[in-house]
């Protein structure tokens, strides 16, 4: 099946690509099914494709590329809503959500999305502890100011 | 919506499973007791909009030539000088390929 993306061209798909969300993403309840798209130079980064939307894609990323310690608990009951039953068998990304500039990039550690792999239906849970953000910085600002100084010391050296 | 006046200690029934509880009320604020099964998500309606909103905004700037920069970033090697960052991400990304699916 082919599939006409707004700004990622033709994207041809396999019956087993599509990841369903019955509840939908919060925000978009009516698109339920996806595809990961995964553009060379967009790594580590996937593209999360609507195929009920052509303009809807949303930014993910393996949390723990950028946040290791990054946990949460899941019920069984929890995983039940994606008709999982061991953790293994999960995949856990969050959204990004992007900015002209790269250190104003955030990330959304407060609901992420769990995929269960074996029958490709995901949920975005929504932790309620607040330990974490729905807007998080990516790229945190002592990073980026070591990389300022970095610069202008090799400027200056 | 349907809208009932209770007094301190009283409750409300939703279907069988679920009880509201008013447990305090002091000046403009109500502390709210809710029992149900476990099965039933309950949450402040804020995190929720949060969410919601989080996710309505998260769409804007998903264009490659957004996306690019950003992962060029993330695997550049002064990520952080400090810990040995770029070693951990590609150790995360080994894992995170095994699990992808």
């Amino acid at each position: 099946m082919k599939f006409k993306t707004l700004r990622y061209g033709e994207i041809h798909i396999q019956p087993d690509d599509i990841i369903s969300f019955p509840e939908g993403l919060l925000g978009f309840p009516n698109c339920h099914k996806y595809v990961f798209i995964d553009e060379e130079d967009a790594f580590p980064f996937r593209i999360l494709q609507s195929l009920e939307n052509s303009k809807l894609a949303f930014v993910v990323i393996d949390p723990l590329i950028v946040r290791p310690d990054y946990h949460f608990k899941l019920t069984l009951e929890d995983i039940k809503k994606i008709k999982a039953t061991k953790v293994d068998n999960l995949q856990i990304y969050c959204i990004v959500s992007l900015a002209k500039e790269l250190h104003n990039a955030t990330i959304n550690l407060q609901g992420p999305l769990v995929i269960n792999k074996i029958d490709r239906l995901s949920h975005q849970f929504v932790l309620f502890d607040e330990q974490y953000a729905v807007n998080e910085k990516l790229i945190n600002d002592s990073v980026l100011k070591e990389k300022v100084t970095n610069k202008k010391a090799a400027i200056g050296g | 919506m349907l809208i009932l006046t209770r007094k301190l200690g009283e409750s409300i029934n939703i279907g069988k499973d679920i009880k509201i509880l008013v447990v305090d009320i002091k000046r403009n604020q109500v502390r709210i007791g809710v029992e149900a099964p476990l099965s039933t998500a309950v949450h402040r309606n804020e995190i929720y909009d949060r969410i919601k909103l989080q996710n309505l905004a998260s769409i804007n700037h998903t264009a490659k030539s957004n996306i690019e920069p950003l992962g060029k970033f993330l695997l550049s090697g002064d990520i952080n000088t400090k810990t040995n960052h770029k070693a951990l991400i590609l150790k995360n990304l080994k894992k995170s390929e095994k699990n992808e699916i």
